[in-house]
C-alpha cells in the first residue's frame, strides 16, 4: 500500500534490444561471408546474395505466375488447416477432460499419431483421396492437432489445483470450468503446442507439394521445384527458401511472440 | 441466533494406505450466524480437512448441513479463502476477478458492477490498483483481493484457512485489523483457521481449539471485551492458557 502503483514492463527491454542488435550484427556477418565466397568462387548453384535478392525481386512480377501467388496458395492452406487443427485441439482435449472414456481413447490416439510424421501419410492420402489440397489439408490438420492435444493435455494435468477449486467452489459447470479455468490457466501450452503445430505443419505441407509436383497444387514447393527443374532459376530457389524463411519469422514474432506478450506475458505466467 | 451450519458425527478418514486412521472421529459442531469462529490446533490435527469438509472439497460421514441443505459437493454459499497466495485467477486483473465473482451472483449491469467493485476495493485500500494483474502485486495484497473476492460471492459462510500465515507480523496485523472491521460491520458468518493464538483472541467472537486426535478440546465464547488489543484486561491470561492447552495437546 506505500507509494503508487508503477507498472514495471519496460524494465526489461534495454536486455532485449542488446539480444536483437548482437542477432542482426550476426546475420550482417553471414551475409558478408556467403557475398564473398559466392563471388569469388562463382559457383552456378551457390549465387551471391544480391544475384538472389533481384531474382526474387523480379519475381514478385514475373510474367509466370508471381511468386507471391504460390506463396498465398500456401499460407491460405495452412492457416485453414491450421484453424481446424487448433480448434478440434481444444474440443477434443476438453471432451477428455470431461469424460473418462473418451479421454483414454483419446490418449491412445494422440500417443499413436503424434508420433507419425504426416509425410508419411502421403502415399495413403494420394491413393485415397489424391494428389490434391484436400490431401495437404489433411495432413496439416495431423501436423497441429496430435502436438497440440498432447501439449493441451499436459497443460490441464499441470494447473495448480487451487484454481481448480476455486472454480468447483464458484459452482462452475463444465463447460465454464473448461473456459474459464482450464484453458486460461494452461494457455502457456496452448500457445506452445500451436507453435510445434505451425513449425510441424509448415514443414509438411512444403514436402507435400513439393513430392505432389506442378500438376496437382500451385504453392510455394511447386514452385521451387519448378525453379529447379522447368525454369532452371537457381537464384530462384534460394529466393523461395528465404522467403519461406522469411514467413516463418513473420509468424514467429508478428503473431506468436504478439499473442504471448499480450495474453501469458502480461499474466505473469512465463517469463 | 439461528444456526447456519450444523455439523454432527462427522468423521473423516483419507483412503491413503498410511493414513487409515481417521483424522476427524464423530466431530459435532454448530456455528450461528454472523459469528466468527476462530480454529486454533497443532500442526497435523485437521483445521484443514475441517474446513475442506465444510466446503465440499471432501466425501466425510457424518453430516454436515448448511443453511438447511446437505453438504455434497462445493457450492458458493461456502466460499473458501486459501492459504495460497495463488488463488486470483492470473489471467484476469483485480477488479476483473472480483467482476467475476460478482457475475457469478446474478450481477449484469456494468454499473452497478463498477460501483460494488469501487466499494469492495476501497474497503482493503486497493482501489489504485484495480487494474493490476494479480503477478504485479505482493502477497498481503492478493490475499486481501481474495477476501474482497470471497465477500463479492455474499456467501453464508466465509471459510479462511490461514490466509495471513506467511505474512510478516506488520501486514499481518494490518490485515487482521481490515477482516475484523469488514466482518462486524457486514455481519460475515466466518470460520478462520490460524496457528496464531493472537490472531484467534484478535479476530474471534469464539475459539475452537482442537488436539492431535482431531478432537475439539476448547469451545467458548472469546470472553475479551472488543475489539481486542494486548493490552486489553485478560488478554495475558488468555492467551497463556491457550497456549498451554496446545503445548499440552502437541506433546
Ligand atoms: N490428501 C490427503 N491424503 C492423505 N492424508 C491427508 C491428506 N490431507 C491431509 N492428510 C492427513 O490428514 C491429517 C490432517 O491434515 P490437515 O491438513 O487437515 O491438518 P492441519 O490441522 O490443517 O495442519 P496444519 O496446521 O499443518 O495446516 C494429517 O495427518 C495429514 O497427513
Ligand atoms: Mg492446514
Amino acid at each position: 500500500m506505500t507509494g503508487w502503483p508503477v507498472s514495471n514492463k519496460f524494465l526489461s527491454s534495454k536486455k532485449q534490444y542488446t539480444g536483437i542488435a548482437v542477432q542482426l550484427v550476426f546475420l550482417l556477418v553471414c551475409g558478408i561471408a556467403w557475398q564473398w565466397y559466392a563471388t569469388s568462387r562463382n559457383i552456378m548453384g551457390f549465387p551471391p546474395l544480391d544475384v538472389i535478392v533481384s531474382h526474387l525481386v523480379d519475381s514478385f512480377t514475373s510474367p509466370r505466375q508471381p511468386i507471391l501467388v504460390y506463396m498465398a496458395h500456401s499460407f491460405l492452406l495452412i492457416v485453414e488447416g491450421m484453424f481446424i487443427g487448433a480448434v478440434a485441439a481444444v474440443i477434443l482435449s476438453g471432451l477428455s477432460v470431461l469424460n473418462n472414456v473418451i479421454g483414454a481413447i483419446y490418449k491412445l490416439l494422440i500417443s499413436i499419431f503424434d508420433l507419425l510424421p504426416g509425410v508419411a501419410l502421403l502415399p495413403i492420402l494420394m491413393i485415397t483421396i489424391g494428389a490434391n489440397d484436400m490431401s495437404i489439408l489433411i495432413l496439416v490438420i495431423h501436423s497441429v492437432l496430435w502436438p497440440m492435444s498432447r501439449y493441451i493435455m499436459d497443460g490441464f494435468r499441470m494447473i495448480p489445483k487451487t484454481y481448480i477449486e476455486v472454480g468447483k467452489n464458484f459452482g462452475l459447470g463444465m463447460y465454464r470450468m473448461l473456459v474459464d479455468v482450464y484453458i486460461p490457466a494452461s494457455f502457456a501450452n496452448v500457445l506452445s503446442g500451436l507453435k510445434v503445430g505451425w513449425a510441424r505443419a509448415w514443414r509438411g505441407l512444403i514436402s507435400a507439394e513439393m513430392i505432389f509436383g506442378a500438376a496437382q497444387s500451385a504453392g510455394i514447393g511447386v514452385y521451387i521445384n519448378n525453379a529447379r527443374t522447368i525454369w532452371l532459376d537457381y537464384p530462384g530457389v534460394y529466393g523461395a527458401i528465404f522467403l519461406i524463411i522469411l514467413v516463418g519469422v513473420i509468424v514467429e514474432y508478428g503473431f506468436f511472440h504478439v499473442i504471448e506478450c499480450r495474453t501469458v506475458k502480461k499474466w505473469g505466467m512465463i517469463k | 441466533m439461528s444456526d447456519i451450519l450444523s455439523i454432527v458425527d462427522l468423521t473423516k478418514q483419507y483412503a491413503s494406505p498410511r493414513g487409515k486412521a481417521g483424522v476427524l472421529n464423530n466431530l459435532n459442531l454448530t456455528v450461528g450466524k454472523s459469528e466468527f469462529v476462530c480454529i486454533l490446533g497443532p500442526s497435523g490435527c485437521g483445521k484443514s480437512t475441517l474446513l475442506r469438509c465444510i466446503a465440499g472439497f471432501e466425501d466425510y460421514q457424518g453430516e454436515i448441513v448448511c443453511n438447511g441443505h446437505k453438504v455434497k459437493k462445493p457450492s458458493i454459499d461456502r466460499m473458501m479463502v486459501f492459504q495460497d497466495y495463488n488463488q486470483l485467477f492470473p489471467w484476469k486483473t483485480v477488479e476483473d476477478n472480483i467482476k467475476y465473482a460478482l457475475k457469478l451472483r446474478g450481477e449484469k449491469d456494468s454499473d452497478a458492477l463498477a460501483r460494488k467493485v469501487e466499494e469492495l476495493l476501497h474497503n482493503v485500500g486497493l482501489y489504485e490498483y484495480r487494474k493490476f494483474y494479480p503477478h504485479e502485486l505482493s502477497g498481503g495484497m492478493k490475499q486481501r483481493v481474495a477476501i474482497s473476492r470471497a465477500r463479492a460471492i455474499n456467501p453464508e459462510i466465509v471459510l479462511m484457512d490461514e490466509p495471513f500465515a506467511a505474512l510478516d507480523a506488520i501486514t499481518r496485523n494490518r490485515l487482521q485489523w481490515n477482516l475484523y472491521e469488514i466482518s462486524r460491520r457486514e455481519k460475515v458468518t466466518v470460520m478462520f483457521v490460524t496457528h496464531n493464538i493472537q490472531e484467534a483472541i484478535t479476530l474471534g467472537s469464539r475459539v475452537l481449539i482442537m488436539n492431535s486426535n482431531g478432537e475439539i478440546v476448547v469451545d467458548e465464547q472469546n470472553p475479551l471485551q472488543q475489539p481486542v488489543r494486548p493490552s486489553t484486561p485478560g488478554y495475558g491470561e488468555l492467551w497463556d492458557r491457550y497456549s498451554r492447552i496446545l503445548q499440552g495437546e502437541e506433546g
